[in-house]
């Protein structure tokens, strides 16, 4: 796979490490009060869709920066990459997913 | 006080120099580098300190700003290598003086290890060595790229004819062990 880093172009998928769902980026609060529901969910609960995937990829041999990449897991397409950030971080909380203990 | 000997990055007391068919490998022993970060929410600051400090802005990704006294190196969002052209012990002292409060400044010259690769075959050579578009780096291009399993830097010089690769400096005997083999199969 090539991954379109937006700064550096395209670069082969071997100077990446994958590290999973782009929800992992919102971290819930630990001093919150319900903290001990929402790691549960931080932690265990993750949709596994067969379609489009926002993921975290981290270019380790690279510059180190942090992506947010959609990607398709059934085809393997990559359809975006963006630096992973407060807005992509945002962005994400809006469309979040539907799962998760209620 | 106990004498102690310096010693390169390849444990040896002399820059180790290899010449293999046109290509010249050089160790370069003590090269000055100052790891350069800029803190959260400071980039007023902090782009207003490198233009008096460097006189010259900021590398965009990809490349080196090249001025008389550095080489100031794009190696991540907001971060930059520093190399002094000479050797300077106080590089990172006197960057913090510059830079204050707006970046975090790290002596790296122990960090890495840096070959200078010269010579008329250096393009075939990188070729075999990394993904990296050698073939069209400009003078003042830089690119990260993985180099046998190690994230390395590659510096062009000069196109087509100097470059410099940075490497982890605990796995110098690695890297110059890929250059060397490398050199040898053109």
């Amino acid at each position: 796979m090539i991954i379109p880093h937006p700064l550096l172009g395209p670069r082969d998928s071997q100077e990446f490490v994958y590290l999973g769902d782009a929800s992992l980026i919102n971290r819930p609060d630990w001093q919150a009060g319900d903290a001990a529901d929402s790691f549960y969910e931080y932690q265990y609960l993750r949709d596994n869709p067969a379609g489009t995937h926002r993921e975290l990829w981290y270019h380790e041999m690279g510059d180190r920066s942090w992506l947010i990449v959609t990607r398709n897991t059934v085809t393997h397409e990559i359809i975006s990459a963006e630096l992973a950030n407060r807005q992509t971080a945002a962005a994400k909380t809006k469309s979040s997913r539907a799962g998760g203990r209620k | 006080m106990p004498r102690l000997t310096p010693t390169t990055a390849l444990g040896g007391t002399a820059p180790r120099i290899d010449e293999i068919g046109g290509l010249r490998i050089t160790e370069i022993a003590d090269p000055s580098l100052a790891a350069l970060a800029m803190r959260a929410k400071k980039n007023a600051a902090f782009t207003k300190a490198a233009k008096a400090a460097f006189g010259a802005n900021l590398p965009a990704p990809n490349t080196a700003a090249m001025t008389d006294r550095h080489a100031v190196i794009w190696m991540g969002p907001d971060q930059y290598l520093v190399e002094a052209n000479s050797a300077d012990a106080s590089l990172a002292g006197t960057l913090a003086d510059n830079f204050g409060s707006a970046a975090s400044i790290t002596d790296a010259s122990d960090a890495w290890v840096r070959f200078d690769l010269t010579g008329s075959d250096n393009i075939a050579m990188l070729e075999r060595l990394s993904a990296a578009d050698s073939r069209s780096m400009t003078a003042g291009t830089a690119t990260r790229t993985p180099i046998h399993h190690m994230a390395c830097l590659i510096l062009c010089r000069e196109a087509g004819a100097s470059f410099s690769i940075y490497g982890p400096r605990s796995s110098a005997s690695s890297l110059h062990h890929a250059l060397i083999t490398a050199a040898a199969s053109l």
